[in-house]
């Protein structure tokens, strides 16, 4: 499956590559629905106007995949919303608190697995106290879901949002072997958060 | 007494707070407020989820009475199309029945002449980033009725998740007016019945579990202006304290203590919200409450008594001024929130002494029975012997006496202690029954172990700083965890239980007690029962298709007595069903306490109504409504 996946998405993105160069505005080649109603979320009209031209955003919204996720300089501002608009329900390193655990290899939402799918779920909400979270900005929203990637403590087998590539060096989340005393993820010095589409 | 009076006053009122607050003081109000308390009398009535001033859930009416009440059978029932907890229990007035709902908080009104019929229904659509800030599931409690005057149509004033509180004209469900009383971006919700006093609407909020600083405002019923609001913690001006605040009980605390129990400006994240049950005295003028939990939970990041919080509050109705307020639990530790029912009752003292009385059974899992007029401690026993954290309260100095073993603090987990933080009771409406004067209390049978961790302030966030487990208490099943509930009958001034009796889950929504020498009293896995309420002994009951954390109501019409009471399992020992929870600390620690509840309910909220063979409007005349071609 993972190998169609991809070969499918690079074909979506040559073509959202084209229809963007016609319009020249980012189009979501995507359509992205509301985890239970199945409602189209209207992303990205729907979202703050903010934050919507970058590399990584535009890449999401052609194909569905986050360019942050595993790349180190990225994952700092996703912790910094995770903490701000998560922690409080899902825990400081996403053990579960009123909310589901977010680091373990069991999802409420299947779909979840995927980055298209987490990110409905985050901007659309789901059941219950998951409301929508559609203030953040759309670049926050694929940061913090790099940091949701980041932190996760299951088997590495079932992370299908890994590249095999990233599967290979991937290591299971540890809080106590984070590096900063205050839990917060750093960067190196002179490090960008930076990701480009090739 | 000066019923018509103020009336023509009123017409002319100027839109300054003060000069409401001054009319709504003198004679105009008490019209409407007159009306009501009439109103409440009636068997045909439930016109305040207590069903009168003093909260009491008893019904004179006899009809289903321990003789009977094996042949209760269902008579009709309503579908309120959504799943969440359904908690409290509806109205009743002149004929129409108005439930409420789970978010997004929606009305409706039925004709109790033909309740297959909506007569209208009211649909808010809200921010459902409120969902996000609630704690523990998207519970409401309930609706406030307010009678009318002539000029300003009777209302039904609803509160929204959303921190709305909005007035509906009865008769249409229109919106008459809609006021925001909180901002859900800091945690501010609301999910508390709404209380009518004169002509104020009553709301506190919720969002102490998000360092929200607890108030309880009043708005004019007419307009919806705010006429006053006064805090749980902070400045005394803030506080709304009176000149003669505590003067019966000094040792309770007077000046300057709404921040002077606090290290810096800690009182301002300081929690303290109320979001339970109120109740009023006519004669005194005051109306009673609880404010709850410190935020946040982990006591180390609050030193001091933290007042008012976990406050039994005697206020002024026209003013918000408090005439006496009594801390439970000073520097709570284990989220004991003082926001229980407050049941008034008339009673002869151990001296002989008939006092006005006001009795709360708290989360903390002492049973408090005041003199409502001063605030003069008149009994607290405990809910349960099994009750640790505190060895007695000492009815002199109103202070408890902790066991420091059942203590929490940093770096320490502290087990076994009860009740949890759920409390031996919660938010369960319970009655009195003033012939037996006899309590019926609900109650939650649950321990824990506590460790807290330190975390930041972050507005809009939880801010909790605590690992809870919880369990069955000593008396339940602690392999199955099973046995996490009692029903107990309770004298306020013996201090005696007449009667008590296990449950295999908690009885969260309180009860209904009837001259008919009944109890009633619904359960978290979906049994309504019956006992006979002076024995104990259980009579009847009834499978509903989910779990009850609602209290039941009774009323007549067209001579048959009924008994309602809504369905629908969530609210905090629900969260773990309600939303796919696995691990047992989840749910601050209610999923591991109710991991079997699944097997025996799921989710799905509606009403279901009973009376004797089912006898029912339909029953009666089998052509009520039918489609007549005629119009």
């Amino acid at each position: 499956m993972d190998g169609d996946y991809t070969m499918k998405s690079k074909a979506l993105v040559v073509m959202a590559a084209v229809a963007a160069m016609i319009t020249g505005t980012a189009v979501a080649a995507e359509t992205f629905r509301n985890t239970i109603t199945g409602d189209d979320l209207k992303v990205p009209e729907s979202s703050n106007p903010e934050g919507r031209d970058t590399a990584a955003v535009k890449h999401f919204l052609e194909s569905g995949v986050n360019l942050y996720t595993e790349v180190k300089a990225c994952l700092p501002k996703g912790e910094e919303v995770y903490l701000t608009s998560c922690s409080g329900c899902h825990g400081h390193v996403g053990e579960g608190k009123v909310g589901p655990g977010l680091a373990d290899n069991y999802w409420t939402y299947p779909k979840n697995k995927t980055d298209k799918g987490l990110f409905e779920t985050i901007y659309g909400g789901a059941q219950g106290m998951m409301g929508p979270h559609s203030d953040l900005t759309l670049d926050e929203l694929l940061k913090l879901m790099a940091w949701i990637r980041h932190i996760y403590s299951g088997d590495v087998a079932d992370a299908d949002w890994l590249t095999e590539e990233q599967k290979k060096t991937f290591k299971p989340y540890k809080p106590e072997e984070h590096a900063s005393a205050d839990g917060s993820a750093k960067a190196a010095d002179g490090d960008e958060c930076k990701v480009s589409a090739n | 007494m000066m019923k018509h009076l103020g009336t023509g006053l009123l017409a002319g009122a100027s839109c300054v707070a003060l000069t409401v607050a001054m009319q709504v003081g003198s004679a105009s109000v008490s019209f409407a407020n007159d009306k009501l308390n009439e109103l409440s009398k009636s068997n045909e009535n439930w016109v305040m989820p207590g069903k009168n001033y003093s909260s009491q859930n008893y019904s004179p009416n006899t009809q289903i009475s321990t003789e009977n009440v094996k042949q209760l059978r269902a008579a009709w029932s309503f579908s309120t199309g959504l799943l969440h907890g359904h908690e409290g229990t509806p109205l009743v007035v002149n004929n129409v029945m108005y439930v409420h709902t789970s978010f997004p908080n929606n009305t409706f009104a039925l004709d109790l002449n033909d309740p297959g019929h909506i007569l209208w229904q009211h649909k808010p659509k809200q921010d459902p980033a409120a969902r996000s800030v609630a704690c523990c599931d998207l519970v409401n409690r309930g609706l406030a009725y307010w009678p009318g005057d002539g000029k300003t149509p009777a209302l039904i004033i609803k509160t929204q998740l959303d921190a709305h509180l909005v007035a509906l004209n009865a008769e249409t469900g229109e919106e008459y007016w809609k006021v925001e009383n909180g901002d859900i971006k800091v945690g501010q919700t609301l999910t508390q019945a709404p209380y009518v006093i004169k002509d104020l609407a009553l709301v506190g909020s919720s969002g102490a579990e998000l360092g929200v600083r607890g108030y309880t405002t009043a708005y004019n019923v007419k307009t919806g202006e705010q006429v006053w609001r006064v805090y749980a913690t902070g400045p005394d001006n803030e506080v709304g304290l009176a000149a003669d605040f505590n003067s019966a009980n000094p040792h309770y605390g007077q000046k300057g203590l709404g921040t002077g129990t606090w290290e810096g400006d800690a009182w301002k994240i300081g929690g303290g919200t109320n979001w339970g049950w109120y109740a009023y005295d006519p004669e005194t003028n005051l109306f009673h409450y609880g404010s709850g939990n410190p935020a946040p939970w982990n006591e180390t990041m609050r030193p001091g008594d933290n007042k008012w919080t976990m406050t039994i509050w005697g206020r002024d109705a026209d003013t918000g001024q408090a005439k006496f307020g009594y801390q439970k639990t000073p520097h709570d530790e284990w989220d004991y929130a003082g926001v229980n029912v407050m049941i008034l009752s008339e009673q002869t003292d151990k001296a002989g002494k008939k006092r006005k009385l006001l009795t709360h059974p708290d989360r903390n899992g002492i049973v408090y029975t005041l003199d409502r007029e001063n605030g003069d401690l008149v009994s607290a026993n405990k809910l349960d012997d099994t009750v640790n954290w505190v060895k007695q309260v000492d009815l002199k100095s109103g202070l408890p006496v902790r066991d420091p073993e059942y203590g929490t603090r940093m770096d320490h987990k502290g087990k076994e202690i009860c009740p949890s933080a759920m409390g031996y009771h919660n938010q369960g409406h319970d009655s009195y029954d003033p012939t037996k004067e006899l309590f019926f209390m609900g109650i939650n049978h649950i321990c824990m172990d506590w460790e807290p961790f330190m975390l930041p302030y972050r507005a809009g966030q939880f801010f909790v700083g605590a690992t809870l487990w919880m369990y069955p208490g000593p008396k339940g099943d602690r392999q199955n965890y099973l046995g996490l509930g009692q029903i107990k009958a309770y004298n306020a001034i013996s201090g005696e239980y007449k009667w008590e009796k296990m449950e295999r889950f908690s009885v969260w929504g309180g009860t209904l007690s009837t001259a008919g020498n009944l109890v009633f009293y619904g359960t978290l896995d979906g049994f309504i029962k019956a006992r006979n309420s002076d024995t104990g002994e259980l009579l009847w009951k009834y499978k509903l298709p989910s779990g009850v954390i609602g209290h039941p109501m009774t009323y007549e019409h067209k001579g048959t007595q009924y008994v309602a009471i809504m369905y629908g399992v969530g609210g905090w020992p629900g969260v773990g069903l309600v939303f796919d929870l696995q691990d047992p600390t989840a749910g601050l620690g209610a999923v591991g306490a109710f991991k079997n509840l699944q097997n025996y309910t799921q989710m799905g909220g509606g009403l279901q109504v009973f009376s004797l063979d089912g006898k029912n409007p339909y029953s009666e005349d089998i052509n009520v409504g039918e489609f007549d071609s005629k119009g």
